[in-house]
């Protein structure tokens, strides 16, 4: 078994919290790797060019964020620029009160390299492909070096960028666009920082009034519930100009869609999936990769769900064919299936083994005791309904911590030995060995 | 011509009347005094529902939000309130506005339209003054509490009236649940399916009861299961296909090593085959990486190199970082960036992290710089 | 010892599984009487009240050791998608158990069907023309497949006691019980019933005291009725009526039902437009006879499915339980003929526990109003038709005679006749009667005598009709054409309806016009169109029981009101009442309106009796025929028609004096009717037609009154 130490590290901290690791997915990801052979199909296409929508859809508790962290981690191996954004009772993908360009902004917000992970890699983008910029000018119009305080310089470069903003396939926004990047370089060159900060803003979407941003930047319009979407767009082609392979966009707790309590608004809110369906597939888009996050009702529901949307329903209905041996991962909606108990025993025996190896140590833990635990687990009272994959996970990580540093715990209270399988002897004879 | 409506009537308002864009819609009635009858409108979208909260109109809220609707008392004798409709002010989203009779608080004082007589409604184009219709309810009622005496509604581009005259039981408060109208404020979605049974009972009302239950009659009741016992027998719940972990156990292993491949550094890095047990000694990546490490270095400018030697104990303060690289015209952030991108594509990972006041190298690359330092220094 | 301890122990945890914790009043009487006795039973209770586990669950217990390798139930089901409905309730019982459960019906693969044969084991569900047509086609199977039976369970049993199809299904689980080893047991799941003496008897004739019969009477749903009166000048439904129903199923999931075919379709397009209009999407589904099985098929799981408010519009084709969901009001468009009809369409909503039975019945013209209330009222007296069976079955025997011939690979005359003796619905048949029928089929060559003996095989004619596809189904078909929009069956078209290139028809609740008519193929091909006129298609009128004729002069005489009628009703209900009240008519009465030379005789009884009395005028060279669905008779110059009546009650009356009077097309027909003899259709005709003893016992009963109409 050969793992990073970063890798494991996240591993066993973030799934002993109960968190999705943001890295290192591939060792846990069991049971999905069809779906994870699939998502890096479709990310190599999406470097080629086209653009892919898809729908995770699986109860809570079925694997839908370590799927969207999966696509993260390859985003970032892959170079491209990824993002994501929960939508919530104030983030939506369409609606008056600014909650759709607040969705928007939480994008911007969230824009992530794999240099810059965390979320808030924007600047650095930016920063980058004018550092790009301003070398092609050099070696394009024979200036020796970078002459920041040459006028013809600045004018070529500024010229570049507003070339370069036309290039792009955009029908809208483009103008204003090419503005704030000149105004983001202006910035640069001047040392202006708060000019920076302000053309950053503008391209999150955090400008609220006109006034203020022709003040602030000569510019007519802000980013907002109207038009934040085309701005998605641009933003997905920018990304590709400047070299990175694409954008991807994750979305998660579609649920709060559904729940959305004017037929009106909700219906709206459908069509915008529709269209950024529609555009996915006519090709309107290139490298531009989104995915959405939801439940089985978010998806069927035909009074509320994505199927009460006509339009929808016909488009996203699976394919009849489909069986849980021979399934179709190109259609645009991939069910998760909940995990048996085979998947969680190979979980927790990949786990036993990456703990083992962070920890330096060698596991005593066998099959037989990881599958008596799993049968532990789900003979408690309340477990077929409540139980969670994530659950049995933490608890046995706990108890393998416990193990690890108390060679002398009583196994039987985690395992339970009832039918001895190995004689006594023997596993106790691995204790002392360790021991010295 | 005042036409005189019936029950389920329905008329034309506007059609043919271009000149008909304000009505003014009255409620009449005679009844005991101490009885308290509220008039109210609701203006309703598509779905039969409100829209806004502000779309309806009674005593505590006189105006609709742009005054399309008003309600004013009536100065008559034969009407006790009337409503002024602006019909162009309507909004379009509105397809219907409902008028409604209620007896306020009639469960708890008993109070029924049974006592109420004459009720009608008058509609009258108050431009010219002219009354276009009446609607006089001639028939009774016996327990309602409330009452839709009629709506208007659009058709195609036109308005028309229906005289509907129905009563209801519930009172105010059922009309409010029939309309949408949120009584105490708490959104009502859940993330259940909604049953068809919690649906409007107002087209229910009509149906009478004919037989009524038959005593209940239950079937013997069927003994408990005795407990099984907690021990687990080999027939528990919780059965492994032992096909299936195989097949997974390999899936896994399969993807592990796709990820791998990917990773230009780690391909060649196999201490073994890859089905390893459990009880093979287990490996790190960082132990063997000479080549990859070189290449990165030979990947650094100048700068770079000299930028990492500066580093002591694995950090550097943030201060530090940037007068070294102010002096030489950079950026901070971006320059960080690019030895991360050098890092990522030649070790498989960021080498620096920014923190609060300092820059980091991440712990397994420690040895790393600490080599590239010691190389240094040899070379001074 | 308690209905639950009786069961066995993989039962009782199955039932522990299902998480019950009480059984249903049916079920703990029936498993004792299915455990420790060795009786036919009959399960009779309201709707939704768990009949088919009260049968299964002890069944279960007590095959369970053998079945897994041998059949032994079958369950027999009026309906192909009754039985795929209930395939499902039943694995789940007997998933634990290693008992199969086997579908054998028309649309049941052959691959399915030869795995069975290869291995009968655990359950067969089947149809009776199925079953039929496992008797002619797998005769080899027969006795290697049948011969452990132990259990037929049939399933709405009470749908088989009055007609040609119940004989045919009498008929071969007779013949199968002779396949056995022991004669199975009869379990028969039935809504209520009266006349249960009848009933025993066709159970087990020989013993009908062997059969028990388990009655849960009442229910605990309370009925919730609305009557609404929307009169129409024209066979035309008025709007009003269509926008009533979109008030009450705009919220509701509902089921709807019309009286005949042409008027689903006109239904469903109308409704669906008004839905439309309020920007909903399809919301009403066409649901009959013609319109082809996988769009009904689609219909009831769209049906059964969703939760949206949606609403199937349906003949008598959706009044046996195919599942559709969690219906909450049943509306009728005019009356039922019968209440046991109106009752069972009754039971479709309220299936949750809580929910009440909700009917919204709406009547078109004066009549049909009455008639309405007449039923409903029965209803609410919880009286129902008594089972009256079907007399006289030789066309049934017509058909059996060839399925055994086939079956036996020819049979002697004298064993021939041994077995109709024998079997258990043609036993009452005079044997000189079998033997009419048997020379008749010979002289026909249905069947033949082989040469030098007395063995008779199925004859030339005979083998015609056996290969025939629809051979197996003893119910008449209307001729008609398949209705094709390109490759794809939308359903078929009465061929008396006259239909030309150009015409547009509305079927399937969408609108066609049609494009060709190939009549040698019986094929009209048809593209979608933007208006269309509902199809006509002939269906034979429904015959009402005398008791609802009755119940309706008694509300035509009365000044009761009702409160679940709506105000419109009333008013026409008083208004025809008027010339009744006026001219102090009761219920004691009957009377003749005498207009210039025509008189019309308002009989209000049995439809049956009706027509023996128009037969019975005839004899006194009356020129009378009947008027409508409610027993009137026009009556030509009905000058001393009181003195008529006077004489036909004191006639002593033989069936041969009428038959001279009956016209061709008031004849009794049958599909194989026409194949019998001459004599024997007739004794058919006397036995289901005729009714001189209640007929004279109806003169007898009222004084005549001719009435001038002003």
């Amino acid at each position: 078994m050969n793992i990073k130490k970063r890798d494991s590290t996240a591993i066993l901290n973030s799934l002993s919290g109960g968190v999705v690791p943001s890295r290192g997915l591939q060792y846990i990801l069991v049971g999905r790797s069809q779906e994870a052979t699939q998502i890096i199909k479709d990310l190599e296409e999406v470097k080629k060019g086209t653009s892919i929508i898809k729908f995770f859809i699986g109860s809570f508790g079925s694997g839908k964020s370590f799927i969207q962290a999966l696509i993260q981690q390859i985003g970032f191996k892959e170079n491209f620029v990824v993002t994501k954004a929960d939508f919530t009772p104030e983030r939506r993908l369409y609606g008056s009160d600014q909650k759709a360009v607040a969705l928007y902004t939480e994008l911007m917000k969230n824009l992530s390299i794999a240099t810059v992970p965390e979320g808030g890699a924007l600047s650095t983008i930016f920063d980058k492909w004018i550092t790009d910029v301003q070398e092609q000018v050099v070696q394009m119009r024979g200036y020796g070096s970078v002459e920041l305080d040459n006028p013809n310089f600045i004018a070529d470069v500024e010229h570049e960028i507003t070339r370069l903003v036309s290039k792009m396939d955009v029908f809208t926004g483009g103008y204003d666009f090419a503005r704030i990047l000149t105004q983001y370089y202006q910035g640069f060159i001047h040392d202006d920082s708060e000019l920076q900060r302000k053309a950053l803003r503008w391209i999150r979407g955090e400008y609220r009034t006109k006034t203020e941003a022709r003040a602030d930047l000569g510019v007519r319009d802000t980013i907002n519930d109207d038009n934040y979407y085309n701005y998605l767009k641009i933003m997905s082609q920018f990304v590709r100009q400047i070299g990175y392979s694409g954008l991807v966009v994750n979305f998660d707790e579609a649920i709060n869609l559904y729940k959305i309590t004017h037929p009106h608004t909700r219906e709206k809110n459908y069509e915008s999936i529709l269209k950024i369906f529609n555009d996915t597939l006519q090709g309107n888009m290139e490298g531009l990769y989104i995915t959405f996050g939801g439940t089985l009702e978010f998806l069927e529901d035909e009074r509320r769900g994505l199927f009460s949307y006509g339009a929808l329903k016909r488009r996203l209905e699976t394919n009849r064919f489909e069986t849980s041996e021979f399934r179709d991962l190109t259609q645009p909606v991939i069910k998760l299936t909940p995990l048996k108990h085979e998947e969680t025993f190979v979980l927790l025996q990949k786990l036993r083994d990456i703990h083992a190896v962070h920890y330096k140590y060698q596991s005593n833990v066998t099959n037989e005791e990881i599958k008596r635990y799993i049968q532990k687990e789900y003979a408690r009272p309340g477990a077929l309904e409540n139980l969670m994959v994530g659950d049995i996970v933490r608890g046995f990580l706990g108890a393998l911590n416990i193990l690890h540093q108390n060679p002398g715990f009583d196994r039987t209270e985690i395992f339970e030995e009832e039918a001895v399988a190995a004689s006594p002897a023997n596993i106790n004879s691995r204790f002392s060995r360790l021991e010295g | 011509m005042v036409i005189s409506l019936v029950k389920g009537q329905k008329i034309d308002i506007t059609k043919n009347k271009p000149e008909t864009t304000r009505l003014h819609i009255g409620m009449g009635w005679k009844s005991q005094h101490h009885f308290d009858i509220d008039v109210s409108a609701f203006m309703l979208g598509e779905d039969e529902k409100i829209i806004r909260e502000e779309d309806f109109v009674f005593y505590g809220q006189p105006y609709s939000s742009n005054k399309s609707v008003q309600l004013e008392t009536s100065i008559s004798s034969v009407e006790k309130q009337h409503f002024l409709i602006d019909l162009l002010k309507v909004p379009t989203v509105v397809k219907k506005i409902a008028f409604t009779l209620t007896i306020y608080e009639s469960e708890l004082n008993g109070h029924t339209f049974e006592a109420v007589s004459d009720i009608v409604l008058r509609i009258v184009d108050s431009r010219k003054q002219e009354e276009m219709a009446a609607f006089p309810i001639d028939y009774s009622f016996t327990k309602e509490s409330a009452i839709v005496l009629g709506s208007l509604y659009r058709y195609g581009d036109q308005w028309k009236f229906h005289a509907v005259g129905a009563g209801f039981f519930g009172g105010l408060a059922d009309l409010c649940k029939e309309y949408g109208v949120e009584v105490d404020d708490q959104p009502t979605d859940t993330n259940t399916q909604v049953e068809t049974t919690t649906v409007s009972s107002l087209p229910n009302e009509r149906f009478q009861v004919v037989q009524e239950r038959d005593a209940a009659v239950s079937g013997e009741e069927i003994p408990k299961q005795p407990a099984e016992p907690i021990h687990l027998k080999r027939e528990s719940g919780v059965q492994f296909d032992e096909q299936r972990i195989e097949t997974l156990s390999q899936r896994n292993d399969d993807l592990i090593s796709l990820f791998a491949d990917k990773d230009e550094d780690t391909a060649s890095r196999s201490t073994g085959d890859s089905s390893e047990t459990v009880h093979t000694l287990p490996t790190f990546l960082d132990d063997s990486q000479e080549e990859d490490y070189d290449s990165f270095i030979q990947s650094l400018t100048d700068v770079e190199r000299a930028f990492l030697v500066k580093f002591d104990g694995g950090s550097i303060s943030l201060d530090l970082a940037k007068s070294f690289l102010k002096q030489k015209g950079l950026m901070v952030a971006l320059f960080i960036n690019g030895i991360n991108e050098k890092a990522f594509e030649h070790l498989g990972d960021n080498l620096l992290e920014v923190q609060a006041n300092s820059i980091v190298v991440f712990d397994e690359f420690h040895s790393l710089v600490l080599s590239m330092k010691e190389r240094a220094n040899h070379e001074h | 010892m308690s209905s639950f301890d009786l069961l066995s122990e993989k039962m009782k945890k199955k039932i522990w599984d299902m998480k019950w914790d009480r059984f249903t009043p049916i079920q703990e009487k029936t498993i004792p009487l299915i455990i420790n006795t060795q009786k036919d039973i009959i399960v009779s209770s309201g709707t939704a009240s768990g009949k088919t586990e009260a049968a299964l669950l002890p069944i279960l217990s007590v095959v369970e050791k053998t079945a897994s390798s041998k059949l032994k139930v079958i369950y027999i089901s009026p309906l192909k998608a009754l039985i795929n409905n209930q395939f499902e309730r039943i694995e789940k019982l007997c998933d634990d158990i290693d008992i199969r459960i086997h579908r054998w019906h028309g649309d049941v693969s052959q691959s399915k069907k030869l795995a069975f044969l290869k291995n009968p084991s655990g359950i067969l569900q089947i149809t009776p023309e199925s079953l039929e047509s496992f008797f002619v086609n797998r005769t080899n199977h027969l006795k290697a497949a049948f011969k452990e039976v132990d259990f037929i369970v049939i399933d709405e049993i009470h749908s088989f006691f009055d007609n040609a199809r119940g004989v045919h299904l009498r008929s071969l689980l007779s013949r199968l019980s002779n396949l056995c080893h022991v004669p199975p047991r009869i379990v028969g799941l039935s809504a209520t019933v009266d006349n249960f003496d009848l009933v025993k008897a066709w159970v087990n004739y020989a013993d009908p005291d062997n059969v028990e019969v388990v009655e849960v009477k009442g229910s605990d749903k309370q009925l919730l009725f609305h009557l609404m009166h929307v009169p129409s000048e024209t066979s035309i439904l008025p709007l009003e009526l269509f926008e009533d129903i979109r008030d009450l199923t705009r919220h509701q999931k509902s089921i709807i039902f019309c009286n005949n075919r042409g008027q689903v379709e006109e239904a469903t397009v109308t409704l669906n437009r008004l839905a439309e209009k309020e920007g909903m999407g399809e919301t009403y589904y066409p649901h009959h006879s013609s319109i082809d099985k996988k769009e009904r098929e689609y219909v009831e799981k769209v049906m059964s499915e969703s939760t949206a408010p949606k609403s199937v519009i349906a003949t008598s084709s959706l009044e046996l339980g195919i599942d559709i969901g969690n219906i909450e009001v049943v509306i009728q468009i005019d009356s039922t003929y019968s209440v046991s009809s109106l009752k069972q369409r009754l039971g479709r909503s309220g299936r949750k526990r809580e929910a009440d039975q909700i009917l919204q019945l709406y009547s078109t013209d004066d009549d049909k109003l009455i008639q309405s209330l007449a039923v409903m009222e029965l209803v609410i007296e919880k009286w129902i038709e008594p089972s009256k069976g079907y007399l006289h079955p030789f066309d049934v025997l017509f058909q059996q005679i060839l399925s055994i011939c086939q079956e036996n690979n020819g049979i002697s005359y004298n064993h021939l006749i041994d077995r109709i003796n024998k079997n258990h619905i043609f036993h009452s048949l005079l044997t000189k009667d079998v033997i009419t029928l048997i020379q008749g089929m010979i002289e026909k060559e249905y069947v033949e005598v082989l040469k030098n003996s007395d063995e008779l095989i199925v004859g030339l004619e005979g083998e015609r009709i056996l290969r025939s596809k629809d051979f197996y189904s003893v119910f008449m078909t209307s001729d008609e054409y398949e209705v094709m929009d390109g490759a794809k069956r939308i359903g078929r078209l009465d061929k008396a309806f006259i239909i030309n290139v150009g015409d547009n028809i509305i079927l399937g609740g969408r609108l066609w016009g049609i494009k060709d008519i190939d009549f040698d193929r019986s094929k009209v091909y048809v593209t979608k169109a933007v208006s269309g006129n509902k199809p006509t298609y002939t269906g034979s009128p429904g015959y009402i029981h005398k008791k609802i004729g009755e119940k309706m002069m008694e509300i035509l005489c009365s000044k009761n009101e009702f409160h679940y009628i709506n105000d419109i009703a009333l008013a026409t209900l008083n208004d025809v009442r008027r010339k009744y009240l006026w001219n102090g008519i009761t219920a004691d009465h009957r009377c003749i309106w005498v207009d210039k030379a025509e008189g019309i005789f308002e009989t209000y009884t049995g439809t049956t009796i009706t027509k023996t009395l128009v037969w019975m005028l005839r004899y006194f060279c009356v020129d009378a025929k009947i008027m409508d669905g409610v027993g009137r008779i026009t009556i030509l110059n009905p000058e001393g028609i009181l003195s008529i009546l006077q004489k036909m009650k004191e006639k002593e009356w033989t069936a041969e004096d009428l038959l001279p009077y009956v016209e061709e097309k008031e004849f009794f027909t049958s599909k194989y009717a026409a194949f019998i003899d001459e004599s024997l259709r007739v004794k058919m005709h006397v036995g289901n037609e005729v009714d001189i003893e209640g007929a004279v016992g109806y003169l007898q009963k009222y004084e005549f009154k001719s009435m001038s109409f002003m």
